[in-house]
């Protein structure tokens, strides 16, 4: 691919593939959080998506042509976005041959990621129908094709584009930690789980939040002033609340569906006909609620039962620590057996059930 | 059923609370966490990584897929029965998308959308205004 960089490749690349560096923030514009760069020859459509990327929140630059595109790269880049049209021209006032085969774009695109692998680019590719028409090597086979300039298709894209780099740039704690939350909620919610497991719970925190990205009445918008982990983590909390609420009120459907008045009009349900010498260990499960299992785990450890109260009746960390005279080394370290001890109940012998 | 509520509530509380607190930790005592549990860190954040790029990828490649059909959705996806639904704003053509398996089916995604889809504005069109 190098000759065909040759038009404007002149300087070393900033980053390769081979030397990957720390992740480089993008540079914000003219105080804008979001900037953007948009190479477009069109004289109608330059200034039209100019206009749908500001109204996304970018700040834009513009450039007419692969070179000029390029060296706007270099000198202010990276951007959150580089917005390429495909058929762009390579130099300035040089038309393209709309016979031949279009390649500026996509040696633009390579161009970039040689300075920068992880630059989000969007290929806009209006003259085509279908994503599959549009020719691309398979190093950029990942660069989402943008094929009409709607305002839904535009932030689809673009939402794809922010979050797919939020993940790309977490790091293993922050993804730990995403991981440990989700299977701390999952077993929290115990029977309420209903077969669903940390992986369920993490899945639908994300397809909630694509799907919040232009709706957050159906879905769950990110603030992008919030870091992405503690905007997952917060979806994982109120999706599990949900779900604990709709098991609720499942059972309560199925109680009031299984109970039938006698000929006395007492209210029974079919399952106390039932003879047994013993209590069913279903039955018994019901009984007992989650809330006494998680106080039951920690019977032997009396640090723990107090910051659990002191969580119950909904004191903050200064005042668990106050009120129970734990120092701040005590706290943290019951707080760590807590954790450990229901994240990994389940995993170690079901002593959470029992 | 309240006694049940009021646990509930209690519970979700403890475990909010926790949760929270995973997030606070240092990384060194996140990491230290997770060997307890018999977890690699690096090979299980990666793992959490594929999970979160695999419902980018399905959600996305059903937009893209309508896309190419010539379907105009908003993003209005309703949840409804455990899956995620929307309908085409020109022909009115159906579309559903399952959380965890990441199915999609529907109508929409059988047939194109009618050519008169003036939500769409092409490059050609675009250019000719």
């Amino acid at each position: 691919m190098a000759f065909l960089l040759s038009f404007i490749d002149n300087t070393p690349p900033r980053q390769t593939t081979e030397t990957a560096e720390p992740y480089l923030p993008p540079r914000a514009i003219a105080g804008s959080p979001k900037s953007a760069l948009l190479v477009e020859d069109d004289g109608v459509l330059s200034p039209f998506l100019k206009r749908r990327l500001k109204g996304e929140g970018y700040s834009v630059r513009t450039a007419s042509n692969a070179e000029e595109g390029l060296r706007l790269y270099r000198d202010i880049g990276p951007f959150n976005v580089v917005v390429i049209n495909y058929c762009v021209p390579r130099y300035k006032d040089h038309g393209i041959d709309p016979l031949a085969p279009q390649t500026n774009g996509i040696e633009l695109a390579i161009a970039i990621r040689d300075i920068d692998p992880t630059q989000s680019i969007i290929l806009a590719a209006f003259a085509f129908r279908t994503a599959a028409e549009v020719l691309r090597p398979p190093e950029v086979m990942d660069i989402p094709v943008l094929l009409d300039c709607s305002a839904f298709q535009l932030r689809s894209v673009l939402e794809k584009v922010e979050i797919d780099l939020a993940i790309k740039t977490l790091s293993t704690a922050d993804l730990t930690r995403l991981r440990n939350v989700a299977i701390l909620l999952i077993r929290g919610l115990g029977r309420a789980a209903r077969g669903r497991d940390w992986e369920d719970l993490l899945d639908e925190a994300q397809c909630r939040t694509l799907i919040g990205a232009g709706n957050s009445q159906n879905g769950r918008h990110w603030n992008r002033n919030v870091p992405f982990v503690q905007h997952l983590a917060g979806a994982m909390k109120s999706i599990a609340s949900l779900w604990r609420r709709q098991f609720r009120e499942y059972e309560a459907y199925l109680v009031s569906e299984l109970t039938v008045c006698d000929e006395e009009g007492q209210e029974r349900s079919p399952i106390d006909s039932i003879p047994s010498d013993c209590t069913p260990a279903d039955r018994r499960l019901i009984d007992k609620s989650e809330e006494e299992r998680v106080f039951a785990l920690f019977r032997d450890d009396e640090y723990a039962r107090c910051i659990l109260r002191g969580i119950v009746d909904g004191l903050q960390k200064h005042e668990i620590k106050l009120a129970y005279g734990l120092d701040e080394k005590k706290y943290a370290a019951t707080m760590r057996r807590l954790r450990v001890r229901l994240m990994g109940r389940e995993s170690k012998g079901q002593e959470y059930e029992k | 059923m309240r006694n049940n509520k009021m646990s509930d509530e209690r519970v979700e509380r403890i475990l909010n609370y926790l949760a929270d607190s995973i997030l606070h930790e240092s990384d060194e005592s996140t990491f230290a966490e997770a060997k307890e549990m018999d977890a690699v860190a690096e090979t299980s954040a990666e793992y959490t990584r594929s999970k979160l790029r695999e419902a980018s990828q399905a959600l996305h490649g059903i937009n893209m897929r309508l896309a190419n059909l010539g379907h105009t959705l908003d993003s209005n996806w309703q949840y409804k029965g455990g899956e995620y639904q929307n309908t085409c704003l020109n022909c009115g053509s159906t579309v559903s998308f399952k959380r965890g398996s990441h199915q999609s089916q529907g109508d929409a995604l059988q047939a194109r959308c009618s050519p008169s889809n003036e939500y769409t504005t092409s490059r050609r069109d675009a250019s000719r205004k």
